[in-house]
C-alpha cells in the first residue's frame, strides 16, 4: 500500500488541490493495464479505489465530503464498494440491507458480500434500501452511504479463500444499528440506483483494462517462452501452429484494449457510455480468458504447474467473467441497445 | 480564356469535432505515454516482486 500511496496510485482522479494528480479517466484505464500487467489483484485495487470511489466522490460529493475525504483519499485511506449481497448479485438491485431514517442519520442493518479489497478498506460506498415505513410498503429508495471503517456495528467478515486475485481481499461485510450520519450520504436520499448505474459503467471500464493487463502479460510470458523453447531441432515459435495462436491472441488483446481505450476516451468527454462499456468488458473477458488459457497450454506441462506464472494469470483472468457484469448482463446490455 | 481556379476540396470539410481530432486510437499523446510507462515501469519493479510473495503466501494459508 506505501508503495502504490508513494506513486501517487490512489489520487490519479483526485484534484491537485487535495493532493491527488487531477487526471482523467483515462489514465486510470492506462494505470489499471499497467499494473495489471503485474498483478491483476493489485490493479483492481487501484481501479475500484479510483474508479468507484474517489471518482464518485469527486463527481457526487457535496463540497464538505470533497474537502474532508478526497485528500485522505488520495494518500493511504483505501475506499472499497459494496453493493452485492449474497442472494443480489447479477440482480444487484434486489439488495436487502436496510437503512432506517433516524435523528441525525441512518441504521444500516444487514450484510454485505463479495466486497473486493474488504479488508485493506478504511471507507466504504456502501448501498442499502430505505426501510419501509411502519405498516407501508418499502420504497424504492436505493441510498449511497460512505460508510467509515470504525463504524460502531460495522464488521469486516473473514476474506473469502479465492481462486486468484490473492493479494487483495474479498470479504463480507455485517452492519447492526451501524449509525451514518447524514451527511455521509453520497447524492441524494433514494437516488442511490441511479448513482451506482453511472458509476458500474466505468467500473466496466476499469475492469476491462485490467483483463487487457492480464491478457497481455500472458502473451509476453508465451512470446518469451516460444522464443526460448525447443522442440524437434528448432524454437517452438517457428511453427506454423504456434505461431498463428499467438498471432491470434495478439488481435484478441488489441481488439479489447481499443475497445477499452475507446469507451474510456468516450467517458471523458461526457458521452453516454453504456454500450461501449459492456462491449469493451464483454470483449476483454472473453480475450482474458481465451489468451491466458493459451499461455498455459504453450508452456506444456511446465504451465500447468504453480511455478508458472501463466497459471495465476488464469486464475486471475476467470474474475473477471464474474464481477462487474456476467457474460449474459453484458449481452443483456448490448442487446437493450439495439432496441430489438 | 479564363482559368478555373480548382479548389482544394478538403478546404470544404467541416473541422473534425473535437472528439474526432485526434490521433488514432492505438497511439497515446506524450503525457499519456509518459504516464503509461512509468505506471510499468513501478509495477514491474516493485509491485510484481511483492505481490508474487504474497501469492505464494497465499497459497499456504487456509484463506487469502
Amino acid at each position: 500500500m506505501k508503495t502504490l500511496s508513494h506513486y501517487g496510485f490512489f489520487g490519479v482522479v483526485v484534484p491537485e488541490q487535495f493532493g491527488g494528480s487531477g487526471q482523467n479517466f483515462f489514465d486510470v484505464v492506462l494505470t489499471v493495464e499497467g499494473l495489471a500487467r503485474a498483478d491483476a489483484a493489485v490493479a483492481l485495487l487501484v481501479d475500484v479505489h479510483n474508479t468507484l470511489i474517489t471518482g464518485a466522490i469527486n463527481r457526487f460529493g457535496r463540497r464538505s465530503q470533497r474537502f474532508r475525504l478526497l485528500p485522505q483519499l488520495a494518500a493511504e485511506r483505501i475506499g472499497a464498494f459494496s453493493l452485492s449481497e449474497a442472494h443480489a448479485g447479477s440482480d444487484a438491485f434486489a439488495l436487502r440491507t436496510t437503512a432506517t431514517p433516524v435523528e441525525g442519520g441512518f441504521l444500516l442493518n444487514g450484510s454485505k458480500a463479495w466486497v473486493s479489497g474488504g479488508r485493506e478498506a478504511g471507507l466504504y460506498l456502501l448501498f442499502a434500501r430505505l426501510a419501509a415505513p411502519e405498516g407501508g410498503n418499502p420504497p424504492d429508495g436505493i441510498t449511497a452511504f460512505l460508510v467509515d471503517r470504525a463504524s460502531s456495528g460495522l464488521t469486516v467478515g473473514p476474506p473469502e479463500a479465492k481462486v486468484g486475485l490473492k493479494a487483495s481481499s474479498t470479504t463480507p461485510l455485517f452492519l447492526k444499528d451501524c449509525f451514518v450520519a447524514e451527511d455521509d450520504v453520497l447524492g441524494e436520499v433514494g437516488k442511490g440506483r441511479r448513482l451506482a448505474m453511472a458509476l458500474l459503467n466505468e467500473g466496466r471500464i476499469g475492469i476491462a483494462a485490467q483483463l487487457v493487463g492480464i491478457g497481455q502479460a500472458a502473451l509476453d510470458l508465451a512470446v518469451a517462452y516460444a522464443k526460448a523453447r525447443e522442440a524437434f531441432g528448432r524454437r517452438i515459435g517457428k511453427n506454423q501452429s504456434v505461431a498463428f495462436a499467438l498471432a491470434d491472441a495478439a488481435m484478441q488483446v488489441e481488439t479489447a484494449r481499443l475497445l477499452t481505450w475507446n469507451a474510456a476516451r468516450l467517458a471523458d468527454q461526457g458521452n453516454e457510455t453504456r454500450y461501449a462499456a459492456a462491449m469493451a468488458k464483454l470483449t476483454a473477458q472473453r480475450m482474458a480468458e481465451s489468451v491466458t488459457s493459451l499461455g498455459i497450454e504453450i508452456h506444456g506441462g511446465a504451465g500447468y504447474t504453480t511455478d508458472c506464472l501463466a497459471e495465476k494469470l488464469w486464475r486471475d483472468a476467470k474474475a473477471g467473467t464474474i464481477y462487474e457484469g456476467t457474460e449474459n448482463m453484458q449481452l443483456t446490455t448490448i442487446a437493450h441497445g439495439l432496441d430489438l | 480564356m479564363s482559368v478555373q481556379v480548382l479548389q482544394n476540396p478538403l478546404a470544404q470539410v467541416e473541422p473534425l469535432p473535437a472528439s474526432r481530432d485526434t490521433n488514432p486510437l492505438s497511439v497515446l499523446s506524450e503525457d499519456e505515454r509518459l504516464h503509461f510507462g512509468a505506471v510499468h515501469q513501478v509495477a514491474m519493479a516493485e509491485v510484481a516482486p511483492l505481490t508474487r510473495r504474497m501469492e505464494e503466501e497465499g497459497r499456504t494459508l487456509p484463506s487469502w
